[in-house]
């Protein structure tokens, strides 16, 4: 009942606000290697964003690339709920012009009952070959839920759901966007994750405004 | 070789014990059953002891090694979780608590232990545990006839000492002395830390 409610509601809601406006819908699948090493941790990331349709002047399902990025992280455990974290992204865009990204993170992870919570701040800046630099606020929410039981073991289904607003500053101009996220996911043996679902962004700085769905495939794997 | 082995054994014996000691590890693993799919044994203990209700949700467990059934339930305003062997044997019904609900002469106990184990804490979480024979837990639900129960605390706290910053689940008598110490580890929460 809970799982159908959050549905329906993060559906209408992308229905409602696609009226008059430009949306887009692509792909992105991701793949997420963590290696932990006492209290610090590794994280790797990559993802590729594929664009296969728009309605913004000519509507039609058409492919084009959109970008690529690799992520790395160095996270430090500060206690068994808070995590302090720094990292880099290259990013291969379309144009050829690729991009560099230096990122700080705090997050705080916690489980008050049967659902884990999880609170990330970030600051970001990202250098480009020809234009000023971009400097990034994010604040996400995240949510999982266990779908069998009251926690997530192997071999069960979960929900994340989460919600980022983002303020971004870039030579005198600002931008603001929204990023309402909501996936199934599945724990293996191994400790691995699959994940499915679909990511809503909204820009609302453009006019009309932007909508972005990108169904995301995630492969998230422990090492260790 | 001979002289080596008998020098070395001692040794590695002795540091296998402290590392059983001071790294218990509290790995738990639950799923949730039909009551069908529970030994009858049990079934008939919770029916029996807190009548015909609704809304008892069983789990199978598995924690460090060990396998049991949990029923978990609210009656009276209470939350208790009771634990089965696999026989469907009572093995402990827990009831949770709040540390304002705590006599004073276990909090007093308990606030010396962790005052001086650990730099900073802080409780998440208090079961009071009791064990007993079926028909003794039986007779403490129902008419809250203590004879033949043993209480002990179970307790879910964060700790900081000065080499660890962890969760622990420490389980202490009814005077507060602390019989069983285990490391929580908790499922890696990448998708939410980053």
């Amino acid at each position: 009942m809970r799982l159908r409610f959050l549905f329906i509601l993060f559906f209408l809601s992308g229905i409602i606000m696609a009226q008059d406006s430009e949306s887009y819908l692509g792909v992105v699948p991701e793949i997420n290697l963590s290696y932990k090493l006492k209290t610090i941790k590794f994280n790797l990331k990559a993802e590729s964003f594929q664009l296969f349709h728009t309605n913004a002047d000519n509507p039609a399902w058409d492919y084009q690339y959109e970008q690529t990025d690799i992520q790395l992280f160095v996270s430090k455990k500060i206690n068994p709920f808070i995590f302090l974290a720094l990292g880099y992204q290259y990013g291969i865009e379309a144009n050829d012009k690729n991009t560099h990204r230096s990122i700080q993170q705090f997050s705080y992870v916690f489980k008050p009952g049967n659902l884990k919570w999880g609170h990330r701040v970030r600051t970001d800046q990202t250098f480009y070959q020809s234009k000023a630099a971009k400097f990034r606020f994010r604040y996400r929410l995240s949510l999982k839920i266990p779908l069998q039981g009251q926690s997530i073991d192997y071999n069960e289904f979960y929900m994340v759901t989460s919600d980022e607003f983002l303020y971004a500053y870039q030579n005198k101009d600002q931008e603001y966007e929204n990023r309402l996220a909501l996936y199934i996911g599945y724990l293996f043996e191994n400790s691995s994750k699959l994940q499915l679902g679909i990511d809503y962004r909204t820009d609302f700085s453009s006019e009309p405004l932007v909508h972005n769905y990108w169904i995301r495939l995630g492969y998230l794997v422990n090492l260790q | 070789m001979k002289y080596q082995i008998q020098v070395v054994l001692p040794f590695l014996s002795f540091f296998l014990a402290v590392i059983n000691l001071n790294a218990q590890e509290k790995v738990e693993e639950e799923y949730r059953v039909k009551e069908s799919e529970v030994p009858v044994q049990a079934q008939k203990w919770i029916h029996g002891t807190f009548g015909e209700m609704k809304g008892i949700k069983w789990y199978y467990e598995k924690s460090s090694g060990k396998a049991s059934y949990e029923a978990k339930l609210k009656s009276d305003r209470k939350v208790y979780s009771i634990e089965f062997d696999t026989m469907g044997v009572i093995e402990d019904v827990e009831q949770k608590y709040e540390w304002n609900e705590l006599e004073s002469d276990i909090k007093t106990n308990l606030t010396k232990y962790f005052r001086s184990n650990y730099i900073k804490y802080k409780i998440i979480k208090i079961q009071k545990q009791y064990v007993g024979t079926a028909t003794d837990l039986k007779n403490y639900i129902r008419q809250n006839e203590k004879e033949g129960i043993t209480v002990n605390y179970e307790i879910e706290f964060h700790g900081k000492t000065q080499t660890e910053n962890e969760l622990w689940e420490c389980l202490f008598s009814s005077n507060g002395e602390l019989l069983q110490k285990k490391k929580i580890i908790l499922k890696p929460a990448n998708n939410l830390e980053f």
